[in-house]
């Protein structure tokens, strides 16, 4: 079982709330869960590389070479829709977006 | 006229030699879609008055003879986690729920190119996190095929609203069988391109080394048209790449098919694999060359995805903070209060465990135990596939161990995770992957997953049509 106190942690670095009944049900499924990813341990990989990226090493060749060219020729376009991401925001003030002071 | 059974192509004939007309057809739709989803709950939103705009802009340019693309008028729908332009994108959380957005998915914007007509968003298991569509924040969504049952996830509104009739086709995700498998639990066809095929600006991120937007259709020549279009190099997303499929026209006996053992195993339904078996002779038949081959880590995929699709999640998550859009709680003191109030209170259970166990696996001293060791499991698991391709040009499997579960079912996340035993190693891969029905078993749709070479999307859809032809 995955200690309450653990959870609690989890929870505050990841900036979620928790009630007490949750931190229980999370402690349960996490010990299920972290259990079932313990066979993995069953494999070797210490001369193994990992993968962070499916298509690394699956490229061919042109490919690889077409999308250089293209960050050569990469220019700064102008976003259009601006206002529109402004106009999402919570709380705001004229074209700035409005926050709880940080500082007292 | 029963619109509903036609196909892309039956569509475009009829529109051009008017034999109806496009706001005909939208209009078909929309009743469809009021008469029918009351029982299915598939669609989160409608967009009936801009599809019948735009269903009347195709109408003026046939009766103007002008020359229109095969998908011009096609009516379709989208899973909420995609943007479209001027339409609430809630991803079926509270997090979102009033979430406009602010420009389109390149996808979107390619179909609409072409003329194809958005009927509405459909609904999933809240940020794609899910196997079933029991997960949305709003409501379930319920299996055509047997009400009592999931349409399965995450794209089970977009799987349920192709297989109901309501669309023609839908776009879905995939990041680790949320196309394929609700498309096998509703008897449709559902396609995962290779990774990169199709650019993810746009899609709400959930797991951005294994998300892929996809087709939902009614047949594999649907998917080739639909990927067709969206597909490409998009300078918006960096990881997309710009691919010509190949035209159909394989012989079947210059086939090689690869049946994998380690996917006809314990808990695999007998009338599903009774139906894969039937399938995989028919070809075998057609002159196609079927040998069993081992993929031998397919039994540790599933842990590597999960830890890989959480850890990653928890990150593309971390955006929603209460402050720049989105659901904010503001009742707090200070700014920190807003991140933890907005955060709890705006997502759902699955979510918030999916972040906290990500979080957990990143964290300091585990990094190495779990999340590099799941991305070393994944190299094994992607030379696996390697090798095989050596020695054949698709691999086939049941998509699911199951046909459609029961609402309320899976109660424990394990169980549910474990739906997607067999979807996630082409995600891992990055692999084309496409799930076509294969008849049905106690009346519930069977469903037969091809899994390609990288960017062999032609190969699998041609070989499923072959299944189809034979159903």
């Amino acid at each position: 079982m995955v200690e309450k106190e653990k959870i609690k942690k989890i929870a505050k670095l990841a900036r979620l709330g928790t009630t007490q009944e949750e931190e229980e049900s999370f402690a349960k499924d996490f010990s299920l869960i972290l259990d079932y990813f313990k066979s993995l341990e069953e494999l070797k990989t210490s001369e193994v590389k990992p993968t962070f990226h499916p298509t690394e090493g699956l490229l061919g060749k042109n490919v690889e070479e077409e999308r250089e060219d293209e960050l050569e020729i990469d220019k700064a376009k102008a976003f259009l829709a601006a206002e529109k991401i402004r106009s999402a925001f919570p709380e705001r003030e004229k074209k700035f977006l409005k926050v709880k002071s940080v500082f007292d | 006229m029963d619109f509903d059974k036609l196909t892309i192509e039956d569509i475009h004939k009829g529109l051009i030699k008017k034999e109806f007309s496009d706001t005909e057809l939208v209009e078909f739709f929309i009743a469809k879609i009021e008469r029918t989803d009351k029982r299915i709950s598939a669609f989160l939103e409608t967009t009936k008055e801009k599809a019948l705009e735009k269903a009347k802009e195709i109408d003026n340019l046939i009766s103007r003879n002008q020359r229109i693309s095969v998908l011009a008028g096609v009516p379709f729908a989208v899973k909420d986690n995609i943007l479209i332009e001027g339409i609430k994108t809630t991803c079926a959380s509270k997090i979102l729920a009033d979430y406009v957005a602010p420009y389109s998915a390149t996808s979107i914007k390619k179909l609409e190119e072409k003329g194809a007509v958005v009927l509405g968003k459909t609904n999933l298991d809240e940020f794609a996190m899910g196997s079933s569509t029991e997960n949305s924040a709003f409501f379930v969504t319920k299996n055509p095929c047997d009400l009592e049952r999931v349409p399965g996830g995450s794209s089970g509104g977009s799987a349920a609203a192709v297989a109901g009739g309501m669309s023609v086709f839908a776009l879905g995700s995939d990041t680790g069988g949320s196309i394929r498998q609700p498309a096998s639990f509703c008897g449709v066809v559902g396609l995962k391109p290779t990774y990169g095929a199709v650019s993810r600006y746009g899609l709400v991120a959930f797991a951005s080394s294994l998300d892929q937007i996809g087709p939902l259709t009614k047949t594999t020549k649907d998917a080739k048209i639909v990927l067709e279009a969206i597909s490409g190099r998009d300078a918006d997303d960096s990881t997309s790449i710009g691919v010509r499929f190949k035209e159909f026209g394989l012989n079947p006996s210059s086939i090689k098919i690869g049946v994998p053992k380690e996917y006809f195993i314990e808990g695999l339904e007998g009338g599903v694999e009774k139906k894969v078996r039937e399938a995989i002779r028919t070809l075998e038949k057609m002159g196609a060359e079927v040998k069993e081959i081992s993929l031998p880590h397919t039994k540790y995929a599933l842990a590597s995805y999960y830890l890989i699709a959480t850890a990653e999640a928890s990150a593309n998550l971390a955006r929603y903070d209460g402050i720049k859009y989105g659901f904010s709680d503001r009742d707090g003191e200070e700014l920190l209060d807003v991140y933890f109030n907005s955060r709890s209170n705006g997502f759902g259970q699955e979510v918030k465990r999916r972040i906290m166990i990500g979080t957990y696996v990143l964290s300091a001293g585990y990094y190495d135990a779990y999340y590099l060791k799941a991305s070393k499991v994944r190299t094994l698991i992607k030379e696996d596939f390697n090798k095989v391709f050596k020695e054949v040009d698709v691999v086939i499997t049941p998509t699911t161990s199951t046909t459609a579960f029961k609402i309320g079912e899976k109660k424990d996340p394990l169980s549910m995770y474990l739906s997607d035993i067999f979807t996630v190693s082409a995600n891992l891969a990055g692999l084309p992957a496409v799930s076509v029905p294969v008849g049905s078993s106690n009346n519930l749709p069977v469903g037969l997953q091809i899994i390609g070479k990288p960017f062999e999307e032609s190969t699998i859809l041609e070989i499923g049509g072959w299944l189809e032809k034979n159903n």
